[in-house]
C-alpha cells in the first residue's frame, strides 16, 4: 500500500492570528481541496491563532462537507494546535456541516409546506 | 474593552466577529453595521450593541422561505443550533447567534435583539418574544455580559 502524502497548513501564517472573515475561510477551504484532490491527506495547524469563528471554520472545513463523505474527510484531514474551546468549535462545527448537507432535500419540502400553510 | 480572563476574552471577541460577519453576509446594509459598547464598573458588566440598516432578521428569514406567525418567532428561530437561511449549495451556517445565546446564558447576561417588529430578549429563563408597534428598520442586537472570572466556556448541541 502506498503511504499517502501529507498538506500541513500552517493558518497563522497564511491567514494571521484572527481567523474570522468567511471569504479567508473559504480560501482556506479552496487549499484544503486542492491537496485532497492531489489524494494527499490534510493537516491543519492553528497554533498562534487566537480567534476563530463558526463563520471561518464553516466556509473551511464545513464546507468540505457539501463535497466529500464524511468518512473520507475523517481519515483525511485532521489539525492541531487547537485549544479545548476551539477544539468544541471545530467539532460543533462539523456535526452541523454534516446535519446541514444532509438535510438539504428534506429541507425544500419543509419550506414548500409552510409556503403553503402560513401566508406572507 | 476592560481587563478579561483569558476564557472571556475569547468568547466576547468571538461573538462579536460572529455578529459583524452576520452583518456583512445577511443585512444587505449598505452603510455596514455599528458597535458601541458601555463598562459598568460597579456592576462588573459590559453592555455591547451592535446596529445595522439592513433588511432585519424577519424578512430575511421570510425571503428564504420561511414562514413564523409573528416576527419574534423568526428572531428566535435564528438563534437555534443550525437554523440558516443559507441555500444548500453553498457553505453552512447558523451557528453564530446560537454560541453567543449559549455564552450568553452560562455568563448569566442578556441578549436582546429588535428587527422589523420583533422583540426578543434572553437570559437565564424562558425568552421573551414581543411584536413592537412600529418597525426598526434593521437589525439592533445588545449583549450584557458579566465580567466573571474563571468560568469555563463549553459548547452544547
Amino acid at each position: 500500500m502506498r503511504s499517502q502524502d501529507m498538506t500541513r497548513i500552517q493558518i497563522e501564517k497564511d491567514f494571521g492570528s484572527i481567523c474570522v472573515d468567511s471569504t479567508d475561510g473559504a480560501s482556506l477551504g479552496e487549499l484544503i481541496r486542492e491537496a485532497l484532490v492531489r489524494g494527499e491527506t490534510v493537516c491543519l495547524d492553528f497554533t498562534g491563532v487566537s480567534t476563530l469563528t463558526s463563520a471561518f471554520l464553516n466556509a473551511s472545513v464545513g464546507s468540505l462537507y457539501g463535497m466529500y463523505p464524511k468518512e473520507r474527510l475523517d481519515r483525511d484531514l485532521s489539525w492541531t494546535g487547537l485549544d479545548a474551546a476551539d477544539e468544541d468549535l471545530l467539532r460543533l462545527v462539523q456535526r452541523n456541516a454534516v446535519r446541514f448537507y444532509a438535510a438539504a432535500k428534506p429541507q425544500q419540502d419543509i419550506l414548500r409546506a409552510t409556503r403553503q400553510t402560513i401566508p406572507d | 474593552m476592560p481587563i478579561m480572563d483569558r476564557a472571556l476574552n475569547v468568547e466576547v471577541n468571538r461573538g462579536l466577529c460572529e455578529l459583524f460577519e452576520n452583518a456583512f453576509a445577511h443585512a444587505d446594509s449598505a452603510s455596514g453595521c455599528i458597535a458601541i459598547g458601555q463598562l459598568y464598573p460597579n456592576k462588573q458588566e459590559v453592555q455591547i450593541c451592535v446596529c445595522d440598516a439592513g433588511i432585519g432578521i424577519p424578512e430575511r428569514v421570510r425571503l428564504a422561505g420561511y414562514r413564523f406567525p409573528r416576527q419574534s418567532e423568526a428572531i428566535a428561530w435564528s438563534l437555534e443550533n443550525g437554523t440558516t437561511t443559507r441555500a444548500h449549495d453553498g457553505p453552512p451556517g447558523g451557528l453564530g447567534l446560537f454560541l453567543l445565546r449559549n455564552f450568553v446564558r452560562v455568563n448569566g447576561g442578556t441578549v436582546r435583539i429588535i428587527a422589523n417588529r420583533g422583540y426578543y430578549s434572553c437570559s437565564s429563563g424562558s425568552p421573551i418574544l414581543t411584536t413592537l408597534p412600529c418597525a426598526l428598520p434593521g437589525t439592533l442586537l445588545q449583549f450584557k455580559f458579566r465580567l466573571l472570572r474563571n468560568v469555563v466556556y463549553q459548547l452544547g448541541d
